[in-house]
């Protein structure tokens, strides 16, 4: 009795514990709210303090992994075109990219752009960007090819010329992978942007400043520093607290949780959220049972329960904030789909579950953690076939690279980043041999529409081509389109001016952004 | 908590899986007495079916590093002397180094399962119960029946089987009880980090994993688990203190 009132006073103990823990928190709370209050008055100095979750560049040489992307995101690359809020194609170091003959297109140079060594920019320094893109970065070569000529007409005209018809190289030209840099000189590559870098504490943080002479006028804050925070909460609290100005890339049901003096600013993204599926295999070699399979999940559903409702549903393969003509393809639309799989012969059986000869209609639906939202996708997409008759097992892999390259799934949810330019989701996910087509898929269709589509320099032609290749996509579906998610920035209310939501995420940074003071 | 996760899905059967988008991230009603999650599931549902996995998965630990930690106890204790110093140094050497970071590394290694975690979890907790059990038994074998058994000739297996292991029995339910919280908090922490039960079914961890994004919108998805693994944990500790009081190891 002794020993039970004994463990009876430590449970008060601890409970009371607990509750002192509580009030120190309170007492923790007050403390950053004057951290805040302090921090917010050294932002007069103009410094953005930006927190992401994103992995920082590994080094300041553009030439080297994806430090291009992070060097445009935060203002201290630039392109030779550029796409704005509504994904249109406008020239930025560029004057105007026009086409000569079928394979050659003529840049003619925006005049008084300094690099941010003080020298001017020319058409010799394009050249020499080019083929260090083209030496250095692997996926610059899916964009242009590496065996294109270029040809210095004058300081401030170049001609490039591919070896066959690329109607799609003014897009290319926007993609940063050709972001327009002299050789790095102790390791940092001289750039063009409003932003030159500083320094960089690997994966930690980086510092950029305002470059003075900038061609475009001068930028609104004096300097920029991005802080690494893995942990999403942990970045959530930072910007509650005064110890950031703005968040990148936050989770939807994160932002939703934010209290109401933070300032939110969604757009549908251009990236795809899709299942991919191997139509080598059982049961997808079955062309019905893949359309059955793209019509049978409810996408607006899926939104919901994964993304608070945000971003944007998918019919078709390009995403609806791309700024394509879209051909509405996968919509949810179940009686059609059990019509299908009846006609495939997959009847439904006592049990509810869907049988062809014996054989039970279902299949293992791979997953991985990179992005959070794809397995919990993937749960939804598993009751809602249930309710169809097929039986579906979730697998979260860490490498899902290892899973597709080898082919071993039946089928795999995965995400690209894709283009405001038709040609390069069909040319990176539907062409016999492309990157992301691990089910090794071919529709001659296809096939011949992309070819088409390649040659084709013309607008409007390009977006009638790749109309054709949607409406394939409708009777041959080899992925099942899911959504888009948003990107979501926050920031304190009234802390900041001039902010564009872009789709395109590597648009963070305008020369209009500033912090109010 | 024991009896309410293995009693509690006979009486509330609602199923831990259904999904209904509609009803998300409701607060507790009648219906759904703690509320649903962002798919509209019923937490009550998956807080029950997840604690069975939880301490399933748990017991499961214990019976296995009880197993081989008794085995290679047993082998040092009964075993050469080389056999002893070979087998003592390689326990120190295993415990120079945290379990949770071995079985991390081991989960990583083995395929995504919840039977590789928990093997994994039994490759790297038997350490403390061979020690445990080496001493036991050697002070068992100084014991004057012991050695009246031996110089009537029975076989030191036999020994082990007929006289030691029934005296032992007291003390190894006492440290399998003693260390089931501990293994408790190591599989819902691994759990947690993405190792184990695929999406959907729930565990303990991976409840709290799910809600993480929801930790200042809806903090209850977070802390009933959080409490379920925190009151299982502390009982299970009183319980094999109280134990190891009424069989008093020291007298063992």
């Amino acid at each position: 009795m002794r020993r039970f009132g004994a463990q009876l006073s430590g449970l008060i103990l601890l409970l009371h514990l607990l509750i002192a823990c509580g009030s120190t928190s309170e007492t923790a709370q007050t403390t950053t709210s004057t951290n805040a209050t302090t921090e917010q008055t050294a932002n007069s100095n103009g410094v953005l303090r930006i927190g992401t979750g994103i992995n920082l560049p590994v080094g300041l040489d553009v030439a080297q992994g994806s430090t291009g992307y992070n060097m445009v995101t935060y203002g201290a690359g630039e392109t030779l075109m550029r796409f704005t809020a509504d994904n249109k194609l406008e020239p930025w170091l560029a004057e105007s990219v026009s086409p000569i003959d079928a394979t050659t297109w003529q840049i003619k140079l925006r005049q008084g752009v300094r690099f941010h060594d003080g020298s001017e920019l020319k058409a010799s320094d394009v050249v020499t960007s080019f083929n260090s893109s083209w030496q250095n970065l692997s996926a610059a070569k899916n964009f242009i090819p590496a065996d294109s000529k270029t040809t210095v007409i004058d300081d401030y005209t170049l001609n490039l010329s591919t070896s066959q018809a690329e109607g799609s190289v003014p897009y290319s030209l926007a993609n940063w992978n050709f972001v327009i840099h002299k050789p790095a000189v102790n390791g940092v590559s001289v750039l063009t942007g409003m932003y030159q870098p500083i320094s960089l504490e690997k994966d930690q943080e980086l510092v950029l400043e305002r470059f003075a002479n900038y061609w475009d006028g001068q930028a609104g804050l004096q300097k920029i520093s991005v802080k690494k925070i893995p942990d999403a909460n942990a970045r959530s609290l930072a910007l509650q607290s005064g110890d950031l100005d703005m968040l990148t890339n936050v989770a939807p049901d994160l932002a939703s949780g934010l209290p109401a003096d933070i300032e939110l600013q969604s757009v549908a993204g251009t990236r795809m959220h899709y299942v991919m599926l191997d139509s080598a295999y059982p049961p997808f070699d079955d062309r019905l049972v893949r359309q059955a399979l793209s019509l049978a999940i409810d996408r607006k559903a899926l939104l919901q329960a994964t993304l608070d409702g945000q971003g944007a549903v998918a019919t078709n393969l390009y995403p609806a904030s791309v700024g394509i003509e879209l051909v509405e393809a996968q919509i949810f639309d179940p009686t059609q789909a059990a019509t299908l799989l009846d006609q495939a012969g997959w009847v439904v059986g006592s049990d509810g579950m869907r049988s062809k000869n014996g054989q039970a209609l279902a299949f293992t639906l791979h997953s991985y953690p990179g992005r959070a939202e794809l397995t919990l996708m993937a749960i939804a997409i598993q009751a809602q076939l249930k309710d169809l008759g097929i039986a579906v097992e979730v697998k979260e892999v860490t490498d899902i690279g290892e899973i597709v390259e080898k082919g071993n799934f039946n089928a795999s949810m995965y995400s690209i980043g894709t283009s405001p330019d038709p040609q390069y989701t069909v040319g990176t996910t539907l062409i016999k041999g492309a990157a992301y087509n691990y089910a090794g898929y071919s529709n001659p269709a296809i096939e011949s529409a992309f070819a088409e589509l390649r040659a084709e320099q013309d607008h409007a032609k390009r977006i009638a081509i790749a109309k054709q290749i949607q409406t394939e996509v409708k009777n041959d579906p080899v992925n099942v389109y899911l959504a888009s998610p948003p990107l979501i920035t926050a920031y304190r209310k009234g802390s900041l001016s001039g902010y564009v939501p872009n789709p395109n995420d590597v648009y963070l940074i305008t020369k209009e952004l500033k912090l109010n003071q | 908590m024991v009896v309410a996760v293995s009693i509690g899905p006979l009486f509330w059967q609602v199923d831990p899986l259904a999904q209904h988008i509609g009803q998300r991230l409701n607060p507790p009603s009648l219906s759904n007495p703690l509320g649903t999650d962002q798919f509209g599931r019923d937490v009550l549902a998956r807080i029950l079916i997840g604690g069975r996995w939880s301490l399933a998965g748990a017991a499961l630990v214990c019976l296995g590093t009880s197993c081989l930690g008794l085995a290679i106890g047993a082998c040092c204790a009964l075993g050469p002397r080389w056999l002893d110093y070979l087998l003592s140094r390689m326990t120190e050497t295993l415990q120079a180094i945290p379990a949770v970071l071995l079985a991390l590394a081991l989960s990583a290694i083995l395929s995504r399962s919840f039977g590789n975690l928990l093997l994994a979890l039994v490759l790297t907790n038997w350490t403390w119960y061979a020690r445990m059990y080496r001493a036991l038994i050697m002070k068992e074998l100084a014991m004057p029946y012991i050695e009246g058994a031996q110089v009537i000739g029975v076989k030191p297996l036999a020994i082990l089987t007929r006289h030691v292991l029934p005296n032992l029995f007291g003390a190894l339910v006492v440290v399998a009880t003693t260390n089931f919280g501990s293994v408790i908090l190591n599989l819902s922490a691994l759990s947690f980090i993405g190792f184990g039960l695929n999406p959907p079914t729930p565990e303990w961890g991976n409840l709290i994993n799910e809600s993480r994004t929801f930790f200042q919108r809806e903090p209850r998805l977070m802390i009933i688990p959080g409490l379920c693994i925190a009151t299982t944990v502390l009982w299970i500790n009183l319980l094999g203190n109280a134990l190891r009081d009424r069989v008093d190891l020291d007298k063992t």
